[in-house]
């Protein structure tokens, strides 16, 4: 399997099954690939670069806790946060609906108040860190 | 704790007030009703009651959606 990723953070960024030769392969300027015997498969989804050794490692995970799922519009959630692995900095991206929150990695829990109705998922958009996708619906004030 | 908000830019905004319009009183419903009402007020008569209804409803969540790009303001 040959694994393209990027080389300035590890993220994987798509991988070729059942080929081990990135001889002649066309990689971006910010990309870099490795090979390895193992097929990985769906499992390539928890997986990272580690760029010193350019091998496989686990990814760092964030844990999400939601108090509420179904909220109505100008509500607010309580989202608690676990952390595992490696640490990317001081803070880390949250994906909410449209919009990226930088959250610090020292908080054990945020409030995120959602003023429009909709259907609003959130996770870490970032290939190093594990999320498991959660989705709180926002329902209209005004009926 | 740390809170955030989650907004939208303005076009957003409008599009979300349009969305729960909409989804309450579709267009030709909108239509209707505002036929319904030229012709009450063309006779001298009160406004129909779904009119009246619809036009509160409105008037409430464009208010409301004010209120949410003040905030959104204010947070920037």
């Amino acid at each position: 399997m040959i694994v393209v990723y990027d080389k300035l953070t590890g993220a994987i960024k798509h991988t070729f099954d059942y080929e081990y030769s990135a001889d002649g392969l066309e990689l971006q300027e910010d990309e870099a690939a490795l090979v390895t015997l193992v097929e990985h498969e769906n499992a390539i989804g928890t997986l990272r670069v580690d760029l010193e050794s350019k091998t496989l490692i686990a990814q760092s995970a964030v844990r999400f806790g939601v108090d509420k799922r179904e909220i109505t519009a100008g509500e607010s959630i309580q989202l608690t946060l676990q952390h595992e692995g490696e640490q990317f900095g001081e803070t880390f991206l949250l994906s909410v609906g449209e919009q990226l929150l930088e959250v610090p990695y020292s908080l054990a829990s945020i409030q995120i108040t959602f003023d429009l109705p909709g259907e609003y998922s959130i996770y870490v958009p970032d290939g190093r860190i594990f999320s498991m996708l959660v989705t709180v619906r926002v329902k209209e004030d005004v009926v | 704790m740390k809170a955030f908000r989650i907004s939208g830019d303005a076009a957003e905004v409008d599009h979300a007030t349009n969305v729960s319009i909409s989804r309450k009183y579709p267009i030709e419903d909108e239509i209707k009703l505002l036929r319904r009402a030229l012709v009450a007020v063309a006779k001298g008569e009160a406004l129909p009651e779904e009119f009246v209804a619809y036009h509160d409803f409105v008037e409430r969540v464009v208010d409301k959606r004010r209120q949410v790009k003040r905030l959104a303001k204010e947070d920037a």
